[in-house]
């Protein structure tokens, strides 16, 4: 089975304002700058596996609760 | 605006700036001039010397300012490819002059209907790999802002 191109889509701004904590806050976490957590909320940049796996860690949610696939063609 | 931003304007901004000092130097009237060795080497110099302040300024000016020097995997990502479009400009800057040196000698009965730049001058050779290298450091730097801008 292929799978065409995709398009990654987050939940990482509801969850962090859910945790009432900044971009700032949750940048240090996990070890991104808050440029980095501003560009993964506007889906404008897909993280690595292990930065998406750290970031579900700081939400204590499974990573596909915080990051979809959506495939295309 | 983070520190890798800040420091790709410097650099685009301050290879802007060499390229036009080596153009004051290097051409006349919009014409690379034959310069004597001495004079060709002495601006070399003095271009390597202002490079490498030009480098120094923003390390100097990230030293004292330590929050957000550190760079993430966005940061390296947007790096990498920033680097791999200098190559790019690099390989293709490179395959130009090749391929215009091979032009010049293999059609030398024919006259250029546009003035062409005789690369077999030592001056006009070292302004086009010079050249080269600051034209390949702005399209990096432009892909880094470009990237991070998006």
């Amino acid at each position: 089975m292929t799978v065409g191109r995709g398009r990654v889509s987050n939940d990482v701004r509801r969850l962090r304002e859910a945790a009432a904590i900044t971009q700032a806050e949750l940048g240090a976490r996990v070890g991104a700058t808050r440029q980095t957590i501003i560009a993964i909320e506007a889906e404008k940049y897909a993280p690595s596996l292990e930065l998406a796996f750290k970031l579900a860690r700081a939400f204590e949610r499974p990573v596909d609760e915080v990051f979809q696939f959506h495939a295309q063609g | 605006m983070s520190q890798q931003e800040q420091t790709a304007w410097w650099s685009l901004g301050s290879g802007i700036l060499i390229w036009l000092f080596l153009l004051m130097r290097f051409t006349e009237g919009g014409r690379i001039v034959d310069l004597p060795a001495g004079y060709a080497l002495e601006t070399y110099v003095q271009m390597i010397v202002l490079w490498i302040v030009a480098s120094v300024v923003p390390a100097v000016l990230a030293a004292r300012q330590p929050e957000g020097t550190d760079k993430d995997e966005r940061d390296r990502a947007i790096g990498a490819l920033g680097d791999r479009w200098e190559g790019y400009v690099v390989v293709i800057a490179i395959n130009v002059l090749i391929v215009h040196t091979l032009a010049r000698a293999l059609f030398t009965d024919r006259t250029p209907s546009v003035p062409i730049p005789d690369f077999s001058s030592t001056t006009a050779l070292i302004f086009a790999l010079l050249t080269t290298l600051f034209l390949a450091d702005a399209v990096k730097q432009a892909v880094v802002l470009w990237q991070y801008r998006r």
